[in-house]
């Protein structure tokens, strides 16, 4: 660990600051933005006076209309039906995760200590056979990982391997999912989505909403995140456009609730979720046509599951090689 | 929608300010909670947006984020509270003992044991100048790039890495280190 790291260190444990932390700067601020929408108020009110009386309608009459003009403003927005039902599911599943995550410890890592991950993970056959480097896979393996607190290192153990390979960052260092990545992160859903927008944004050349739900699926599923984040995620992901909830199973045969996006190339990304614990499951890959498919994919019949993954145990442990 | 085009909207219609507010009170608060520690905190980052708030028409909008001038404005804001800060690294590299962490991580379970080098470092975090102090926080705590780092603190990129360079040295220095110029530059 070099000097900077130890700075970074220093005062880690410090937790996310959440919306009870701000409440009374909230009332402030807008308490002092108060006089300003009220001078605003009072030159439109004017004004609107001014225009009614020259138009011979009275005083009265006028002002309605324009407090008429500017609740319908807001009512507006609401967006149509069959968006909103989609959405409202997943966003219940998200509230409920929200609620059961409020008094759960957040658990992070010290810096020298490693988040562990244990996966089951199956390939389709079909796909893998025509990707080059990934024709000798097994369809179906476990791995094992390690990520450093500080997210400068990684380990790796492949299915019937007793030795372990570490590299230092990531194959893309820029996308994070480490604990002290995730420990910088705010917990409100509007703040997260952007936090998430930005960063990856530099990371990938994906569409901003598709490049935020990619970055969400890869701390979900290798970042293992404490309970509050990942209910901020669930929220987020809930809340991307054209976003559905749908009674799934993971490789492990658990039955859990799947919040999926398609994407213009016709693929489902799931993220499937413990309908009673809100816990992640795992997740899949399903291509469910609507357009042609990219090369990989060419031949592979609608409704093929391309890739499955099984959260089989997280955990903290003191070293790149232990397990909990 | 930008930070940018948001401060601009909130020109028109000052109450779409408090957008801001939601997207980046979180990430300022627990910055200058580990700066300051809780009891001041809140009442900085109220200050920090009520002062953005009222100087939002100055702000570059050419800038679509916002959190480096807000981390900005929240550091001149510390400074005015420095004394207490450095009471504060002064303390744990006394005893040991960290108010600030154990005052705001009672839901962190793995707590980080107290340690020599914690100590040494935070004597080191005391005895540097202001603008060093600042220029290594924004970058290690803030998670500022050196860019975003001379756009918050109004200077040129040059004076940040010269800064960074040297509160590094002297950390190294305070820690032991028998060879300051082994501080190697972070690529950001």
């Amino acid at each position: 660990m070099n000097d900077l790291d130890m700075v970074r260190d220093l005062r880690s444990q410090v937790r996310q600051s959440e919306a009870s932390d701000l409440h009374d700067a909230r009332r402030r601020l807008l308490a002092a933005m108060a006089p300003e929408r009220r001078a605003r108020r009072t030159r439109r009110t004017v004004l609107r006076v001014a225009v009614v009386s020259l138009c011979g309608v009275t005083i009265t009459t006028g002002v309605t209309v324009g407090q008429t003009f500017r609740t319908d403003g807001d009512g507006q927005v609401t967006a149509t039906a069959p968006a909103w039902l989609g959405v409202a599911n997943a966003e219940t599943l998200a509230r409920r995760a929200t609620a059961a995550a409020a008094d759960q410890p957040d658990v992070y890592p010290r810096v020298d200590q490693w988040v562990y991950v244990k996966r089951d993970i199956y390939r389709s056959p079909k796909v893998t056979r025509r990707s080059a480097g990934e024709g000798q896979a097994p369809s179906r393996h476990t791995e094992e990982m390690w990520i450093r607190g500080d997210g400068k290192e990684r380990a790796l153990r492949e299915q019937g391997s007793t030795s372990i390979k570490r590299r230092q960052g990531g194959e893309n260092p820029r996308i994070r999912f480490d604990p002290a990545y995730l420990r910088s992160l705010p917990l409100e859903p509007a703040a997260l989505l952007e936090r998430l927008k930005k960063d990856s944004a530099a990371a990938t050349s994906l569409p901003a909403e598709r490049a935020v739900s990619h970055q969400i699926l890869v701390i979900l599923q290798e970042g293992a995140p404490a309970a509050r984040l990942r209910a901020a995620l669930y929220t987020v992901l809930s809340q991307l456009d054209d976003v559905g909830v749908e009674r799934v199973h993971d490789l492990l045969g658990r039955e859990g609730v799947g919040i999926y996006t398609v994407d213009d190339e016709g693929m489902r990304q799931e993220v499937i979720i413990d309908p009673n614990t809100y816990v992640l499951l795992g997740g899949r890959r399903v291509y469910v046509g609507g357009s042609p498919p990219p090369p990989p994919y060419g031949k592979v019949p609608v409704g093929e599951v391309i890739l499955s993954v099984a959260q089989v145990t997280t955990g903290i442990v003191d070293r790149a090689g232990d397990v909990p | 929608m930008h930070d940018s085009a948001v401060i601009e909207t909130s020109l028109r219609e000052p109450e779409r300010f408090a957008e801001l507010f939601d997207r980046h009170a979180a990430m300022l608060h627990r910055y200058v909670v580990r700066r300051l520690g809780p009891d001041q905190a809140e009442d900085v980052v109220a200050e920090t947006f009520t002062r953005a708030f009222e100087k939002r028409h100055k702000y570059a909008f050419h800038r679509p984020d916002a959190l480096p001038w807000l981390f900005g404005i929240a550091t001149n804001i510390i400074g005015t509270h420095r004394r207490a800060e450095v009471r504060g690294y002064r303390a744990l590299a006394r005893t040991g003992e960290d108010a600030v962490a154990v005052a705001f991580d009672e839901r962190v379970v793995a707590r980080v044991s107290a340690s020599a080098t914690r100590e040494r470092l935070a004597a080191a975090l005391a005895k540097l100048g202001r603008g060093e102090r600042d220029v290594l926080l924004l970058i290690a705590w803030g998670d500022l790039s050196y860019e975003e780092t001379a756009q918050a603190l109004d200077v040129p990129i040059g004076t940040v890495r010269s800064r960074l360079s040297r509160a590094r040295r002297k950390i190294v220095h305070t820690l032991g280190g028998s060879n300051p110029s082994d501080v190697i530059e972070e690529v950001r």
